[in-house]
């Protein structure tokens, strides 16, 4: 089998089980699902953090930031999800929007209900925090139990896999993070100021755009362009700008991993991505492709170049195995 | 019932020796005895102990590098394959000595292939495992460097050595002739 195939076959069968996890969990206890997304978002957030302040050395200094997230999510929570909240029974929009295609509303309003579904509330931090402590305490031992029972021929392949993917995904979660945080608050700014209409979707659009690494410059570039016949072209060209050079900024003093023929490479992927997504899932899986489509293919990526390190099977490797955890 | 009161309790004996044995195994090599306590943990939380039986097979030839394993009981044979398909055993690393090296420096794929010679007990750490050490703890990744480094030019001063014996053979094989 050839490379190429076995990394598309691994990363179908990595979605597929993405999406049935997913969906899984969410069936089970939706504050569960959302708990869990909001404890990959923050747990990347600290990545991010403790990655620029291991340096220094300063345990203070991490917990400060931290205790920083906890003062934000104080002030931000009751009075943000009351606005969002009022803004679906009125008219956030002004005139023109409501003049505008169906399909701008419905994503608007999808996007706001989203929000305020998904927001973090007492039971899901509740949740964040009882992961959190799981990961610290009980998850590496517990993996550190079950590494030791896999048999030899599979264990370099499933940890060395596992592990290459883990770092890469949380590599690309704190990247997408910094992206969303520094573009929508730009974007936010602009917008706000300028009192465009359309501000909302425009900024939703872009967060949802921005999951995807390197792809969101040119996503906004394309809806700049679509939303020049509103004649504010010259906030859409500002817009442009302003993206540009957060992307660029990040790239290459943050992470150095400018890589634009990567993006041409991936538009095309992502386009049929997204285009799926919509199809199964409507809105959802718009804007779920993105962040899923990087995820399996990381895993397929990895584990068809790992293939090699699956070796001989002998039965009395899972005999001596056991004494590792004995 | 009772069986699943023995499995929490098998749970519950490894949960509180598994990071002891870890850090017991680790201090048997003389490779880290004068690691602190501070880096013996952070290097404890990233390795794994594995158990092999003789003749077991502990990577292949050509298979990406993905582990340095640290021999804590028995002893490795690295070997490897001439274009005759026939395999020579190349070297014997012993307790307290490691290999699979290669794999801290370069993604490249093994020159060799490696076996347990007789039941061996190995503490393996991997590849990005290192890598996050590099950056968490950068001292400690040094520390494991110059080990790497000092194993290289030990084997880089034999192979001189060695060569520049046989190429002196040779001279004098020649001029008798």
């Amino acid at each position: 089998m050839s490379s190429t195939l076995k990394t598309i076959l691994i990363s179908i069968f990595a979605a597929s089980v993405v999406i049935g996890a997913a969906t899984l969990i969410f069936a089970l206890n939706g504050d569960l699902f959302w708990g869990g997304a909001w404890f990959l978002l923050i747990a990347s957030l600290l990545t991010l953090i403790s990655r620029r302040l291991h340096h220094t050395k300063s345990r203070v200094l991490w917990y400060l930031a931290a205790a920083a997230l906890g003062l934000l999510w104080l002030l931000v929570n009751s009075t943000a999800l009351r606005l969002i909240v009022e803004n679906i029974n009125t008219n956030p929009y002004g005139e023109y929007v409501i003049a505008q295609m169906k399909v701008r509303l419905e994503l608007s309003v999808f996007m706001l209900k989203l929000i305020s579904q998904a927001w973090l509330t007492d039971l899901r931090l509740f949740i964040v925090f009882l992961l959190f402590l799981f990961n610290r305490l009980i998850f590496p031992t517990l993996y550190k139990i079950v590494a030791s029972r896999l048999p030899h021929s599979l264990f370099e392949f499933c940890l060395h896999t596992g592990k290459t993917v883990k770092a890469d995904l949380i590599d690309y979660f704190s990247h997408s993070l910094a992206l969303i945080l520094i573009n929508s608050l730009l974007w936010f700014l602009a917008t706000f100021l300028l009192r465009f209409d359309n501000f909302i979707i425009l900024t939703l659009i872009m967060v949802a755009s921005m999951l995807t690494p390197r792809l969101g410059l040119f996503l906004t570039a394309a809806l700049s362009v679509i939303y020049v016949e509103s004649g504010l072209f010259m906030l859409q060209l500002g817009g442009i700008f302003i993206a540009a050079a957060s992307v660029w900024f990040i790239d290459h003093t943050l992470f150095s991993k400018q890589a634009p023929d990567l993006a041409m490479r991936q538009i095309a992927l992502l386009a049929a991505a997204m285009a799926c997504g919509y199809f199964l899932f409507s809105f959802p899986g718009l804007f779920a492709a993105g962040p899923l489509l990087i995820i399996s293919t990381t895993i397929g990526t990895h584990a068809s170049r790992d293939w090699d390190l699956i070796h001989r099977r002998d039965k009395t490797l899972l005999v001596s195995n056991r004494k590792n955890s004995s | 019932m009772a069986a699943k009161k023995n499995w929490l309790k098998i749970l519950a004996h490894a949960f509180d020796h598994q990071d002891e044995k870890m850090i017991q195994s680790l201090r048997r090599l003389a490779a880290f005895e004068t690691l602190s306590e501070t880096d013996i943990n952070a290097l404890a939380k990233r390795c794994h102990i594995r158990y092999f039986s003789a003749q077991e097979e502990v990577y292949a030839e050509k298979s990406p590098s993905a582990a340095v394993y640290f021999i804590v009981n028995g002893s490795i044979g690295l070997y490897k394959k001439r274009k005759s398909q026939a395999t020579d055993r190349v070297q014997a690393v012993s307790a307290g000595h490691f290999f699979g090296e290669s794999a801290l420096i370069e993604k490249a794929v093994r020159t060799h292939s490696a076996k347990a010679l007789e039941k061996t007990q190995v503490i393996v750490l991997f590849q990005s495992d290192f890598a996050e050490l590099e950056t968490v703890h950068p001292h400690l990744a040094l520390s494991i460097l110059k080990l790497v480094a000092a194993k290289i030019s030990r084997e880089l001063h034999i192979f001189q050595t060695e060569f520049h014996e046989l190429s002196q053979k040779l001279a004098r094989d020649q001029l008798m002739d």
